[in-house]
């Protein structure tokens, strides 16, 4: 089951796909989800860093950049390798207050 | 200031520019590489051969060699790679310990900036020990880091590894974010990419501030118990 990422305005910005795939509302493949230890990060189909996966509930997650981090490697860009159904657009949240130097990756 | 010398007379021979080359035996990416390990085993890092078809080092003392050199393991995690050549006469560089790091102390980084082939050294302190945003360490330097840097040998003042020079990172702007990822070719001035020209202004951008990646994510070379392969088997590359 996908799992809906929101903006911090709370605005709807896509899903992430079972296998980890990152995709617009419009299911344009934005990037990819990689787990480690215990951390779920977030990479662009670039393979840039763009933020951590912050999941208050599978309805509900945020992909968020801490602007004082020292960003990674970048990694090897991934294609989608296959387009998926795209599920109906939730309606959107209400905003998140984002704590000082937080921001939305997407 | 520390007195390099003798350290410098030491290391000299084991460190050596690293050429990238393409198919057509285009020099595409230049970076430095120390000995390491072992004898016919270099350090460098992994952007600077990872587009490479062919790879070539050369030492300052013989600017008329270039010797082949494979590569046998990328770790583009953590930004390194390992080279294997052929010459047994350089003697790898001996390698320090987590316990003689702390943040203050002098180090020294001895590399080919720019399109150099004479060997330079440059001495700074080790401003911080600080995590990237997935947790890896890496060592921030106050001292003077340039392009061609990359691959070479963060040292104490006793000529020990400490860490492996990375002039690819920066710190991040989002200004310079945003040129970074522009796409070439869309302005020219007098037939002059003027993104390029950004982008390469960028990328010598002098702060003062460099980042080594910490020894002890240097991959091992091969043993008969460790085969060689990448932190990510699809960039394994022979």
């Amino acid at each position: 089951m996908a799992k809906f990422i929101f903006k911090s305005t709370g605005h709807y910005l896509g899903f992430i796909t079972i296998d980890g795939n990152i995709l617009s509302r419009d299911g344009i493949y934005l990037g990819w989800i990689e787990e480690e230890d215990g951390k779920h990060y977030a990479w662009d189909a670039e393979g840039q860093f763009r933020g951590t996966l912050k999941e208050i509930d599978e309805n509900r997650c945020y992909i968020l950049k801490n602007i004082y981090s020292i960003s990674p490697v970048p990694r090897k860009p991934k294609s989608m390798p296959s387009t998926p159904a795209i599920p109906a657009p939730p309606p959107n949240i209400s905003p998140t207050p984002l704590p000082i130097g937080i921001r939305d990756a997407f | 200031m520390i007195d390099c010398s003798r350290v410098i007379t030491q290391i000299k021979p084991s460190i050596g520019v690293v050429f990238a080359l393409n198919e057509k035996n285009e020099i595409i990416s230049k970076g430095s590489g120390f000995v390491f390990y072992q004898e016919g085993i270099m350090v460098t890092c992994n952007h600077v051969i990872e587009k490479s078809s062919t790879v070539k080092i050369q030492f300052s003392d013989k600017k008329d060699v270039y010797l082949d050199a494979t590569v046998t393991i990328q770790d583009r995690e953590h930004d390194l790679a390992l080279l294997k050549f052929d010459d047994k006469t350089r003697k790898p560089i001996p390698k320090g310990n987590k316990d003689i790091v702390k943040e203050g102390m002098p180090v020294i980084v001895s590399g080919y900036p720019f399109n150099m082939r004479d060997l330079t050294i440059h001495q700074g302190i080790l401003s911080a020990i600080v995590e990237d945003a997935t947790g890896n360490e890496l060592y921030l330097i106050d001292g003077t880091i340039n392009a061609g840097n990359s691959g070479c040998p963060l040292l104490t003042e006793s000529g020990e590894v400490i860490g492996v020079v990375n002039a690819g990172r920066r710190e991040s702007f989002k200004t310079l974010e945003k040129v970074d990822e522009m796409k070439t070719g869309a302005v020219s001035l007098y037939g002059v990419d003027l993104i390029e020209i950004y982008q390469a202004l960028i990328r010598n951008l002098q702060l003062g501030i460099g980042y080594a990646v910490p020894y002890f994510y240097i991959p091992e070379p091969k043993t008969k118990n460790n085969k060689e392969e990448s932190s990510d088997n699809k960039d394994f590359k022979v």
